[in-house]
């Protein structure tokens, strides 16, 4: 067969165009497709990611940065507080991005490193042909077929890639958040930490956000799970702003489904990858994905180029990747998942009880490891049954 | 793997607040109110009949796989789908 493309990538988002990037650079010949008119818009997501995965993979560049914090306030449903700082409250929190100029960027390097990119181009169909696939495409109404040895699904959380490659991504209504977010002006808070507020007051089965994106003005949202409320995420989320801030413009509406079933069994099938929410690899307790999409768009690219070289592109060959995320942001997919259905069980004056055992410390000095286990020496009933999870 | 009982415990959870799985007929339909949808793709990763499709901007849903099992409606963040007569 001859081909056109060592590797087509569906999908211009973080996951996909770390994934093309990678592959371009390896020095694969690659298409790059994105079924919007424009990369990066609608954005689907808060814009939270730490520095440290950012500076993992790219020179920072300033324009990407909406605003930077020093940490995270948690707000419990009787008004307790825990501060966390920016090393301990993980992998959403540091950088706020404007994620329309980042996702742009991105792609941009990934063409830059010599990949092809084309937008208003949706894969409608996919079939394997001999070693290869044949993917179907609609690019402004005009329907052409390309061949490629191999298929990235980088096509989020409606994917269809995985479908077509008979990866089985369904997601249960119990594993999903359902989130709606808006962009709100003119509101008064503290810019220089993200905020959290969790319990079932505000969120049922999820929580509520706000990422500053400036002084006075931030993305403030929620994600709920639909089997926990009868009401719609919209609901709830206009509930809350009415009480916290009602002075508030709304300048947009963002709205989004979050893949919280943990680690799936495989993200490969013969000739195909899955990356970042169309692997479920956003995480179950904070819903975060930039940051395990550019670690898992790394990987897949550094696969497909080391099997394009051996010239097998079976599920076999591929299954490294399932391996390197496995092993790397996999187990905190995994602990979290567990972690998630723990924290799902607990009722508010719950949480505003493990708040205020934690109170007394200052969270800047301790890690993770130290606050569960002081949530397990305080609440050991609570908490006992997860403490070889940290131990 | 450590923790592989609780683990599997996390997602082995039914489907149990789908409606109709499909052996059952159904009465109505779905619509989607396009002015209210933010086209996201949330009622597309829940459809464990493929009965929905996001394209770019709008969602169409193939009337002959819906079962009206109703995941949809519970998953839409914009309260954007309803069932309904005829």
């Amino acid at each position: 067969m001859n081909y056109d493309y060592d590797v087509v990538v569906v999908g211009a988002g973080p996951a996909g165009s770390m994934s093309a990037k990678t592959c371009a650079e390896n020095g694969l010949k690659v298409l790059l497709i994105e079924k919007r008119q424009e990369i990066g818009t609608p954005v689907r997501c808060a814009e939270g990611v730490s520095k440290e995965s950012l500076e993992q993979f790219f020179e920072i560049d300033k324009k990407w940065i909406a605003k930077e914090v020093v940490g995270a306030i948690i707000y419990t449903p009787d008004g307790t507080t825990v501060r966390l700082s920016e090393g301990m409250a993980g992998n959403e929190v540091g950088y706020v991005l404007e994620r329309k100029i980042f996702d742009r960027a991105i792609a941009r390097m990934a063409s830059k490193s010599g990949a092809e990119v084309v937008v208003k181009t949706t894969a409608v169909s996919m079939r394997r042909e001999k070693d290869g696939v044949v993917l179907g495409l609609r690019r402004l109404g005009e329907y052409y077929e390309v061949k490629s040895r191999i298929v990235i699904g980088a096509d989020g959380i409606e994917s269809r890639v995985g479908k077509w490659g008979g990866i089985d991504t369904t997601i249960k209504i119990s594993e999903i958040e359902s989130c709606i977010q808006y962009l709100m002006s003119d509101i008064s808070f503290d810019p220089d930490y993200t905020h959290f507020w969790i319990g079932r007051k505000f969120a049922p089965g999820g929580y509520v956000w706000l990422f500053p994106k400036g002084d006075g003005i931030a993305n403030v949202g929620l994600g709920v799970l639909p089997t926990q409320t009868k009401e719609s995420a919209k609901v709830w989320l206009d509930r809350f702003v009415e009480e916290h801030y009602p002075e508030g413009e709304i300048i947009e509406v963002v709205a989004g489904g979050v893949p919280v079933t943990g680690p799936i069994e495989t993200a490969v099938a013969d000739n195909i990858m899955l990356v970042g929410d169309a692997a479920r690899h956003a995480d179950p307790i904070t819903g975060g994905g930039i940051a395990n999409a550019l670690k898992g768009g790394y990987f897949a690219g550094d696969v497909a180029s080391k099997a394009v070289k051996a010239r097998d592109y079976s599920k076999n060959f591929l299954k490294r990747y399932d391996e390197l995320w496995k092993n790397d942001f996999g187990k905190t997919l995994y602990r979290n998942k567990i972690l998630q259905k723990k924290f799902l069980k607990l009722d508010d004056e719950t949480f505003n009880k493990l708040a205020k055992s934690i109170g007394n410390y200052d969270l800047s000095e301790i890690s993770v490891k130290k606050l569960v286990v002081e949530l397990i020496k305080h609440n050991p009933k609570l908490m006992w049954d997860l403490k070889d999870l940290f131990l | 793997m450590i923790f592989k009982k609780e683990y599997n415990e996390a997602r082995n959870n039914e489907n149990k607040n789908i409606e109709n799985d499909g052996k059952e007929g159904k009465n109505g339909r779905l619509i989607i109110d396009r002015y209210k949808c933010a086209y996201c793709g949330a009622c597309i990763a829940v459809c464990k009949y493929d009965a929905n499709l996001l394209i770019e901007t709008f969602v169409e849903i193939d009337e002959d796989k819906c079962t009206l099992c109703k995941a949809c409606v519970r998953t839409c963040p914009m309260n954007a789908i309803e069932v309904i007569d005829g």
